[in-house]
């Protein structure tokens, strides 16, 4: 056998003893995530992004439910910080950018049809709004229709 | 589902009709010989084609790919020509080495199987998978397209990311009828057999079975590449595209097959729409094959020009809006006054980097990587082990500039993506393995057949 020959068949085994080594982890983690996961409900899968990351997922379903397409959403958020590291107003103004799809976050509340509060009131903007919802402590206060 | 399954069934006929059309598959035998190719050929395609249209706004439903297979299995098919010329190469493989080869690809198709059923029911759960990738993917679902605040606003950064992937997404959702953010993880399990049949496509004729579907399991059963393509980030999928690629330009060097530089321009294309680094790699490969090639070098400068003309659409849209790239900037990286001021970054970027390509999770590819090239030298492969080589040590070398440029500061920016990153580089070298390998065993069975024994 030529040094050539050992050289292919040391590279099926590499190859062979690879796969013996990670793949009993790997089908280990797929169904322990398939455990986990089957439990989970359609809205629970929704909402996973946000439970995952410990932001107040209940209050986003009441935003969702009160903006629409074409609406320019501002989000005004208490301080504090997600699980993540970044502080609390990013974590829930990137999360609204997401969940609250098709309407769209803006960065300035004189951009917005519609304001949304988590813990801190709208009326602190001293905007004038058509009008205003309240589930505490999320707010919802709309400023136009959206064009 | 239905739907989801339904346009991945048109991805494999575009595909079908490219083959004939880029002359990947010129004749009926070529083209029945390489038909598993179709499907990792439709996909990227139509990701490029579905990535481009969306910066037009203009969004591909299932009626648009219909149509568009029809078209491109019509033109194609009248392109195939009735040449009986078989291209099977015959290889002196054992019976079993047969058997070993197909019983490992049988386990890969069981982990995909297994992957599948865990990731229809997973959510998006990683920040990333919905902050940036999920964002992009729904947004396209809604608007149709790339030109909306979305894609263009400060208050969506990261902008720099391509669209293929978030294209393919969003056909599914217009296949499915409805914004899905968990069925559609179905569609990366699917990008994993594409992968499979892709890699195993462009080597099954040129490398003993055992050796393919050996590496063929070890890459997808490597703990991070099932894991990490769950989390719905594009870095798993742009090894895919980056490893078909780079096994598609390699078979190239080794034997001349001008289809297999055309299959591998493609899925490098495809790669540089699917992450900003994407490109990169792809150039890497293009500039590693340069030294070896270069009587090739007008077919290499096609490929160079195919890859731009692909990625050239985004790199406009990015240009003429102005996005910003937040994370670096590109000028950085020929700048000797900012690069040595940052250059205490390097030591930490190349050590942490190197971790994460050694790492137990990746069980032994790197030492196939490294036994593969040794094998192709010995068997005086040199041009081959020297593309691998090269191209390893450009995507590596590369990725440590990105971190050594990058403005977040290295500790938190190692954590946050190099065990990522790295992906791309691991399994595009673990992908070369059977081709660097099988040189060797080919050098073997043509000195058999000279000899008589077949």
């Amino acid at each position: 056998m030529t040094p050539r020959v050992v050289a292919v068949w040391t590279c099926i085994a590499l190859a062979l003893l690879s796969s013996a080594l990670t793949l009993p982890d790997t089908w280990r983690w797929l169904s322990e995530q398939h455990t986990e996961l089957e439990e989970l409900g359609p809205a629970d899968r929704i909402q996973a992004p946000g439970f995952n990351n410990r932001l107040p997922v209940g209050g986003f379903d009441f935003f969702h439910a009160n903006v629409h397409r074409g609406d320019s959403v501002y989000v005004l958020a208490r301080p504090g910080t997600t699980v993540r590291g970044v502080d609390f107003p990013t974590g829930a103004r990137t999360f609204a950018r997401y969940y609250l799809l098709p309407a769209i976050v803006v960065e300035r509340p004189e951009d917005a049809t519609v304001v949304v509060g988590i813990g801190r009131d709208p009326r602190e903007l001293g905007l004038r709004y058509r009008s205003e919802l309240r589930q505490d402590p999320f707010y919802v206060a709309r400023i136009r229709d959206p064009s | 589902m239905t739907g989801l399954l339904l346009a991945n069934a048109l991805f494999f006929a575009i595909g079908a009709g490219l083959l004939p059309l880029l002359r990947i598959a010129p004749d009926r035998i070529a083209l029945l010989e390489r038909l598993p190719l179709a499907y990792p050929i439709g996909v990227a395609a139509t990701g490029i084609i579905a990535a481009h249209l969306a910066l037009i706004d203009v969004p591909l439903g299932l009626v648009e790919l219909v149509v568009l297979a029809a078209v491109i299995l019509f033109l194609g098919l009248r392109r195939v020509r009735g040449a009986s010329t078989s291209y099977r190469l015959l290889l002196a493989e054992p019976l079993w080495g047969r058997l070993v080869g197909a019983g490992a690809l049988a386990i890969a198709l069981v982990l995909l199987a297994q992957a599948w059923t865990t990731y229809e029911i997973r959510p998006l759960l990683e920040w990333d998978g919905w902050a940036i990738w999920g964002t992009k993917s729904r947004a396209l679902y809604e608007f149709g397209g790339a030109t909306g605040p979305v894609f263009t606003s400060d208050v969506y950064l990261p902008l720099q990311h391509p669209l293929l992937l978030p294209s393919l997404d969003a056909i599914d959702f217009r296949a499915m009828g409805t914004y899905d953010p968990t069925l559609v993880h179905v569609q990366l399990a699917l990008l994993a057999f594409g992968f499979l049949l892709g890699f195993v496509s462009l080597l099954r004729d040129r490398v003993p079975l055992a050796l393919v579907g050996a590496s063929a399991l070890a890459v997808v059963s490597a703990e991070p590449v099932l894991k990490q393509l769950s989390t719905s980030l594009a870095d798993v999928p742009l090894a895919f595209f980056v490893a078909l690629g780079l096994v598609g330009a390699g078979r190239w060097l080794a034997s001349g097959e001008r289809w297999a530089l055309v299959a591998g321009t493609l899925f490098l294309g495809a790669a540089a729409l699917t992450k900003s680094e994407g490109l990169f790699f792809a150039l890497a490969a293009l500039l590693a094959l340069a030294p070896f090639a270069w009587s090739k070098r007008l077919e290499l400068g096609l490929a160079t020009g195919a890859v731009v003309a692909i990625v050239l659409p985004w790199r406009l849209f990015v240009s003429l809006r102005d996005l910003p790239l937040v994370e670096y900037r590109f000028r950085d990286a020929v700048s000797p006054g900012y690069l040595s001021d940052h250059a205490d970054r390097v030591g930490p970027a190349v050590g942490g980097l190197g971790g994460e390509l050694f790492s137990g999770e990746w069980g032994l590819l790197v030492p196939l990587f490294i036994a593969a090239v040794a094998a192709a030298v010995l068997a005086r492969h040199y041009a081959l082990a020297g593309f691998a080589v090269l191209w390893t040590a450009l995507a590596f070398g590369g990725l440590v500039l990105v971190y050594w440029i990058s403005t977040i500061p290295i500790d938190l920016a190692l954590v946050w993506s190099g065990n990522r990153t790295i992906v791309t580089v691991v399994v595009g070298a673990a992908a070369l393995a059977p081709l660097l390998a099988g040189a060797a065993w080919e050098r073997r069975a043509t000195r058999a057949e000279a000899a008589g024994t077949r």
